[in-house]
């Protein structure tokens, strides 16, 4: 297959009467592995609500995978996307099996319950994201990087070709932090296109290949580290003076030239320092 | 799948079935006890007997039996038997409402009655009492059908009012229910003030009870109840997902606002027709899903049919309750259940530390 994962073209969409974007035009390669950042309200989560057919542009137009996605149901995205909304935790009595089956909820029609094949689909998935020894845990008593894990393990089985992920690594000590952001790079390695809205740079830059930059209602930049990560470029989109350190790190006492190279790899090559400068920036 | 996990998923199905199994065990049996029991005692032979042989009593060939047996086969068959198929069915009806509406609103605060079906339904039968209503158009009083429209009406005026306020969202909901309640019950103490000599009688009616049950008021609510159940019972999938948010229902391919519309009709109709036979009955639809769930687990597919095998128990019982346990004066069927209820429900969130009914966990 080819063509861009996602085109947008002249996309606007918000909330009720007041759009957050107007006129947005974007597109999103096959196989990303992205990372939607900027300011609070800048429309980070608007932009994945609208990837995620959780939000309906008022005008223009979404291309799914070559499909206008307003010829797609919710149960057609489903089986194409998967989001994993922010963790919220009103989970009431359901075990972690319980929960990760509901990924194959899509997939099933009528009065028709989860199979031994559906139960397959489930068990793999919760043996990628480490979670099958919980299975029969209620997902109350976990913690927060196991809950955020079975929510990634949901999202696998629906066996989709978009993982989309809300603020994975929010609430989240900064081990289960590396651990999610982590599974998810490995998931992308697999082939599964990866969208993440991240507020923390610094992971963002630590871990990510690509960048969408959104503020004020725009997408501002979008590209790799190097086009994105630019200290003139955020200190736009977050409203102050933010200076950016780019450090490359040794690795078998060599420096390693390649800075914009993909692979799982990368995160041990280099990584940022951003800095807001406390005086003399724009408001 | 691997033998261990053949074996845990093995359990699971066997502690349900288990648990399945007894209810459906249980229920007859709490039916068969409440026909023997009361101002007429019963042995449970001559009951058995009665619902096994229901016409027998009355036909030519009962002359050989005992004068006595007439009478148990009346009183069974008659009395006793609708009374308490009628509490099993508004039970049941309450109970599985009560698990929509839990599941919908993802609020486990969230009861039958949270769209203002009650208040609804007890200003339709108030007004039908005070107008003098209540002539046999149907074999039952106009009170019955007044409840329902008006239990119904409630609900769809919270509904409208929700939409026009923004998208029925499960907050603009909870909160357009609240406002239509809090009008029709200050209606309802309008006409209250005015009734005079009815207000006795619409007070009975408030407390709710099961008294006087025939036949025919089974039959006339029963396609409501079915269509109803029917309406929640095939939506169980989305029933799971809705009850993890409308933003995970939708990642999982539920169209969230459809489907709530489509389950408010369905939980509402079981709810208008329960409250419409027996008045408002509270804590049943609040407390028996939570009990349920906390045995069997959250998956509705299972929690459905158990929630309202156990519902229909619990009223029974309770129906059972109110009309002995100071005969023979009968106690109004609402007020065993909220006062065995309530503090039963306490103790089952108490001893379920893990559960919190304002969604709260330890962080992290």
């Amino acid at each position: 297959m080819t063509g861009p994962l996602y085109e947008l073209r002249g996309v606007t969409v918000g909330y009720r009467q007041a759009p957050v974007f107007e006129g947005l035009s974007l597109d999103i390669p096959r196989g990303c592995f992205t990372a939607v950042i900027g300011p609070n309200g800048g429309g980070k989560s608007t932009l994945l609500g609208t990837l995620s057919r959780l939000l309906r542009p008022s005008q223009g137009k979404i291309v799914l995978e070559g499909v206008d996605l307003r010829r797609l149901s919710q149960r057609d995205v489903a089986r194409i996307v998967g989001l994993v909304p922010q963790v919220s935790r009103a989970d009431f009595e359901f075990t972690v099996e319980d929960i990760v089956l509901m990924g194959r909820y899509p997939h099933l029609s009528g009065l028709q319950a989860p199979g031994s094949a559906d139960r397959r689909v489930a068990e793999r998935a919760m043996a990628a994201t480490g979670v099958l020894a919980l299975r029969e845990r209620l997902a109350g008593d976990l913690s927060g990087g196991e809950y955020q894990r079975v929510l990634v393990a949901r999202c696998l089985t629906q066996e989709p070709r978009v993982l989309l992920l809300d603020e994975p690594t929010a609430h989240l000590d900064l081990t289960y932090q590396v651990e999610i952001l982590d599974l998810v790079k490995r998931l992308n390695a697999g082939g599964l296109s990866v969208i993440a809205v991240l507020h923390d740079l610094n992971l963002a830059a630590q871990f990510f290949d690509d960048f969408i930059l959104v503020a004020g209602g725009r997408v501002m930049a979008t590209g790799d580290s190097g086009h994105v990560l630019t200290g003139e470029l955020l200190s736009l989109a977050y409203g102050a003076t933010v200076r950016v350190e780019r450090y490359e790190l040794r690795r078998h006492d060599s420096i390693r030239e390649d800075l914009a190279g993909p692979g799982a790899g990368g995160r041990d090559d280099r990584f940022f320092r951003f800095l807001i400068e406390r005086h003399g920036g724009p408001s | 799948m691997n033998r261990e996990g053949a074996a845990r998923q093995g359990h699971r199905e066997r502690l349900h079935r288990a648990f399945s199994l007894g209810l459906a065990l249980a229920l007859p049996a709490a039916i068969i006890l409440a026909a023997a029991i009361g101002s007429v005692k019963i042995p449970l032979p001559e009951v058995l007997r009665a619902v096994w042989d229901p016409f027998g009593g009355g036909g030519p060939g009962a002359s050989a039996g005992p004068g006595e047996r007439e009478m148990y086969q009346v009183i069974v068959t008659m009395i006793r038997l609708p009374r308490a198929v009628l509490a099993a069915l508004s039970g049941a009806a309450l109970a599985v409402a009560g698990a929509a509406f839990q599941s919908v609103f993802h609020n486990p605060l969230a009861d039958p009655y949270v769209l203002g079906a009650s208040s609804g339904a007890a200003l339709g039968a108030a007004v039908a009492v005070v107008a003098n209503l209540s002539l046999s158009a149907l074999g039952v009083g106009l009170a019955p059908v007044y409840a329902f429209v008006g239990a119904l009406a409630a609900v769809f005026l919270s509904y409208g009012l929700a939409r026009r306020a923004g998208g029925p969202s499960p907050l603009a909901l909870l909160l357009a229910g609240v406002v239509v309640g809090s009008c029709a019950s200050a209606a309802l103490s309008l006409v209250i003030y005015f009734s005079g000599e009815h207000l006795r009688q619409i007070t009975f009616w408030l407390m709710g009870g099961f008294e006087g049950t025939t036949w025919r008021s089974i039959l006339i609510v029963l396609p409501y109840m079915t269509l109803g159940g029917a309406l929640v019972f095939i939506r169980f999938r989305e029933l799971d997902a809705l009850l993890l948010g409308d933003e995970t229902a939708r990642g999982l391919g539920v169209d969230a606002e459809r489907v709530r519309a489509f389950l408010v009709v369905g939980a509402s109709l079981l709810t208008a027709a329960a409250v419409a036979v027996s008045g408002p009955i509270g804590f049943v639809g609040l407390v028996v899903p939570h009990l349920v769930r906390s045995v069997i687990g959250a998956e509705h597919r299972r929690l459905l049919p158990d929630v309202a095998m156990a519902g229909a128990i619990l009223m029974v019982a309770a129906d059972t309750l109110a009309r002995t346990i100071i005969a023979p004066t009968e106690l109004p069927v609402g007020i065993v259940t909220a006062l065995t209820g309530g503090p039963f429900f306490l103790w089952v969130l108490g001893r379920r530390r893990r559960f919190h009914p304002l969604g709260g966990r330890k962080a992290t």
